[in-house]
């Protein structure tokens, strides 16, 4: 039990500062760690699927459209390939694994704490944060960026499949183009991006589980707070590992 | 023996324990008494390190948790097994995982040894046809043994029951009495009660400690508090009379 009156955010700001300290001792639980990946693979994948072929008709709507409209079919594959893979991709992946999963660790580990089963864990000489924080944390490191690359291939293959139907685009037209800017920058910015994305959100959620309360008032303002901390993460690590990568790869010689 | 000296808890403006001063005597049942929401509670999670100390000293055996670190003081304590109000089992886990938790964690028992012991411990609180039940299918009572088991197969030396027979109907509530009475005396457990069961403190109570404001306003041997006749014990035992009979208190 904390003390309620401490308010959010230092018990988050603890958490974080607790889990790097414990990352340098004592044991890693890498089989539970396993189990929650399956388990994140097992609940996640619907709803990224889902997600990533509605990417592909933002897609279809946005490069599709005006391509055909303005004679650019083309470099249609270029266009589709490059949104998803630089921007649409990664973004949307991070929004949906922090909807679908983030707030399920936050709300998973604050009933756990109303019903006392985390304080029954520091009685039995058990750290909350390596138990129940690392396995989430480092299942979704790997997580996050194989639902990436799922939603890669979901929204970019969606996204010819409708442009196939609505304006008869042929699979050789779109791919022959479709990976003509993709150097090997795109694909490590993005998977970089998600690979942050997805300890960062997981590690969000897991603190704010570690909420100072003691009623369901306060498990629902906890998960309110992990979904928006969660978006705005998502945002933010997007936006400016985006920016600093694109800087760099400006800089170096060509 | 524990001893506790100025404990002081404080809830943003609100201050919960003032200046507790206890000493906690070994193999003995104290059961500290007071009103709802006086921080009865708290004192124990204070002392078990679940809830911020902002003053005091808590000493475990002559070992002052103060000057340890935290990795020590987290060890001195898991001599220290507490059955929390709602019993905390993991509900992702039936019983026997439940039990089997703490020796899997700590690697302190496997195989055939590991499965004696949590047997052994699912006998002593009679659940060993509920091994494969999980906790949302128990009773309230059963839950506590179970809870009681998994704290018992630890082999702590001291005990801790925050409000043990709340919400219980009276004969389970006798049975989990009887439990913890037998506990105390086979392990020769120092065993600390935190109620406001008057029958749970004529039962198993070696000594009684009243919580008032803050501060533990009196401690004494049981049979003493109770024929004593202090106004202090009569404010507490005879409340509840006088509410019935419209007197103040």
């Amino acid at each position: 039990m904390s003390d309620p009156s401490t308010g959010a955010w230092p018990p988050v700001l603890a958490v974080w500062r607790e889990f790097f300290a414990l990352l340098w001792f004592g044991r890693l639980p890498w089989g539970e760690a396993g189990r929650q990946f399956v388990r994140i693979v097992r609940e996640g994948t619907g709803t990224i699927l889902a997600g990533s072929v509605v990417q592909g008709v933002f897609v279809l709507w946005l490069a599709g459209f005006y391509s055909n409209t303005f004679g650019g079919r083309i470099w249609v594959g270029s266009v589709t390939v490059l949104a998803v893979l630089r921007e649409l991709g990664v973004l949307m992946t991070g929004v949906l694994f922090a909807g679908r999963l983030g707030t399920a660790f936050t709300v998973e580990i604050g009933s756990m704490q109303l019903s006392e089963q985390v304080a029954a864990l520091k009685l039995m000489g058990v750290e909350p944060v390596r138990h129940l924080g690392f396995p989430r944390v480092f299942a979704s490191l790997f997580a996050v960026p194989l639902f990436t690359v799922l939603s890669f291939a979901v929204a970019i293959f969606s996204s010819w499949f409708l442009m196939a139907i609505f304006w008869d685009l042929s699979w050789p037209l779109f791919f022959q183009s479709a990976f003509l800017f993709v150097g090997p920058e795109v694909v490590s910015n993005a998977l970089l991006r998600s690979l942050l994305i997805g300890f960062t959100v997981a590690l969000n959620s897991v603190a704010l589980g570690f909420f100072p309360g003691t009623g369901a008032e306060d498990l629902g303002r906890a998960a309110t707070r992990s979904i928006v901390v969660n978006l705005f993460s998502v945002l933010l690590i997007d936006l400016f590992v985006g920016m600093l990568t694109t800087m760099a790869s400006l800089r170096s010689p060509q | 023996m524990i001893s506790l000296r100025g404990l002081r808890v404080v809830f943003g403006e609100r201050v919960v324990l003032d200046s507790v001063d206890l000493d906690l005597p070994d193999a003995l049942t104290t059961v500290i008494l007071g009103r709802s929401g006086i921080g009865k509670s708290v004192l124990l999670k204070a002392v078990l390190g679940l809830v911020p100390l902002v003053a005091g000293t808590i000493t475990i055996d002559g070992q002052d948790l103060g000057i340890l670190n935290s990795r020590d003081r987290s060890t001195a304590r898991t001599k220290i097994g507490m059955l929390l109000q709602n019993g905390g089992l993991f509900d992702s886990m039936n019983v026997y995982q439940n039990i089997a938790f703490p020796l899997k964690h700590h690697r302190l028992a496997s195989g055939p040894d590991l499965d004696r012991r949590v047997r052994d411990q699912a006998a002593l609180v009679d659940l060993t046809d509920a091994l494969e039940l999980f906790p949302s299918d128990l009773s309230g009572g059963m839950r506590r043994r179970a809870a009681l088991a998994r704290c018992l197969v630890q082999d702590p030396a001291y005990m801790f029951y925050d409000e043990p027979t709340a919400g219980l109907d009276p004969a389970t509530s006798a049975l989990v009495e009887e439990l913890i009475r037998r506990v105390a005396v086979e392990r020769k457990l120092t065993t600390v009660v935190v109620t406001h069961d008057l029958d749970l403190v004529r039962y198993l109570g070696d000594r009684i400690a009243l919580l008032e404001a803050g501060i533990i306003a009196a401690c004494q041997d049981r049979a003493l508090a109770l024929s004593s006749g202090s106004p202090i014990w009569e404010s507490f035992i005879t409340a509840r009379e006088k509410i019935h009979r419209g007197q103040p208190l």
